[in-house]
């Protein structure tokens, strides 16, 4: 599951080298940040928790099991963890779209696919605006899907839910996704 | 829910993937200085783990030591009640003697006087010969013992005498004698000056250390006169 360059920083990593903390910083460090800023409301904290994962990471290397996940995967749940814990601990006012009376949960698939599927630079955008009113959650999720292809195992593992709970939100924010569109267009 | 069948939805949302794809490219770009930020405060953080490690280090045989400490103190704490072991503390001592009443002589003196028996002069020896055993003022316990062993023979070579105090009880009282630090020879301050014996020893003793210093500074100088000599 780990490459031999990997399987030597890992081993550096865990003597706590300043050269194996260097090179993963540089390997991981543009991946981590992406994963925090689009988690969190400005760059100035993304920076902070940034900090923060890869300081987790170098502590509690040893704690890495090569079995169970891949080491990007390992270190995205701990930067995933760390985004979620910061957002639930700031408290932060931010609004987001909540489909409380179910009204996108009964759009049809034939509806869905129609708006998410086919080509058109229009939607598109409306795609974007759309974006920005899911949680940080159902985004990063969507993101980790789409963007970075991961598999619902990983994405299951990064976010600590079972594979089903991730297939099932996956199809829900979809849906959401759409509803907002509707929303947007009328 | 199967998993080929999310694994399509990845084909199929051709404009979601788009969007996402364009969301992700415009996101802040990570800051130039963030990793050298981040690899001081990973330094800082090392300083202070080797610090902490230190000081750990430090006060765990403090740590140790003053409970070994406690627990020492804490076995070798005789147990408070019982007043002989109050001595350590300084504390004086109330230690029961039995003191046997001088009554009883008394009367045995009196009847041998009256009643003449063929061993009336041993008595009167025995009884003037163990006179001083059976002091009231005797204070230990250790002496005890002799006392009344004495007066059992003398019971037995007098009958008579036994016969009529034998009506008496036994009669022994309980004294408390107070034993304080003076007790206690070394604790004494006459104890604490020198014999003048011993004064005339340490005089010897000094004189004849300041002798051989003499000798010895002697003996250097010489050395370096030669030294000198032979340069």
């Amino acid at each position: 599951m780990v490459t031999d360059i990997e399987t030597n920083m890992i081993e550096g990593l865990k003597e706590g080298s300043p050269k194996a903390q260097q090179m993963m910083v540089e390997r991981y460090g543009r991946h981590v940040f992406n994963q925090v800023v689009r988690l969190l409301p400005s760059v100035e904290d993304a920076e902070e928790v940034y900090q923060d994962v890869f300081l987790k990471v170098f502590l509690n290397i040893n704690r890495y099991e090569e079995e169970k996940s891949f080491f990007k995967t390992w270190v995205s749940r701990i930067a995933y963890n760390e985004s979620i814990t910061w957002l639930r601990h700031k408290r932060q006012q931010m609004i987001y779209f909540e489909d409380e009376d179910g009204e996108a949960e009964r759009l049809s698939e034939a509806e869905v696919e129609a708006t998410l599927g086919h080509s058109d630079p229009e939607t598109v955008q409306l795609i974007r605006a759309a974006l920005k009113h899911l949680p940080p959650e159902e985004r990063s999720l969507i993101t980790m899907f789409y963007y970075e292809e991961m598999s619902v195992k990983d994405i299951a593992y990064v976010t600590d839910s079972p594979p089903n709970t991730i297939g099932s939100k996956l199809f829900r924010t979809r849906k959401k996704l759409c509803k907002i569109i509707q929303m947007l267009q009328s | 829910m199967k998993e080929d069948h999310i694994d399509t939805l990845r084909q199929q949302d051709t404009n979601l993937r788009d969007a996402i794809r364009l969301e992700e490219e415009a996101l802040p770009p990570m800051p130039a200085d963030l990793n050298a930020r981040l690899m001081q405060r990973v330094e800082e953080e090392r300083a202070k783990g080797i610090a902490k490690r230190k000081r750990t280090r430090i006060l765990w045989p403090l740590v140790a030591a003053a409970c070994v400490a406690a627990l020492i103190a804490v076995f070798l704490t005789p147990p408070k009640g019982t007043p002989e072991d109050e001595t350590p503390t300084g504390k004086p001592v109330a230690v029961k003697v039995d003191k046997p009443k001088p009554e009883k002589k008394v009367v045995q003196q009196k009847v041998a006087q009256i009643v003449p028996t063929p061993s009336e002069e041993k008595v009167v020896e025995q009884s003037k010969v163990k006179q001083p055993v059976v002091k009231p003022t005797q204070p230990l316990l250790a002496q005890e013992k002799p006392v009344e062993k004495d007066i059992a023979t003398e019971e037995a070579t007098t009958e008579p005498i036994a016969e009529n105090t034998a009506a008496e009880p036994p009669h022994t009282e309980m004294t408390t004698v107070i034993l304080t630090e003076r007790d206690i020879p070394i604790t004494r301050p006459e104890n604490y000056h020198y014999t003048p014996e011993e004064i005339a020893l340490l005089k010897k003793q000094a004189n004849e250390a300041y002798l051989k210093w003499v000798e010895l500074e002697l003996e250097i100088s010489k050395y370096t006169l030669e030294k000198m000599a032979q340069k």
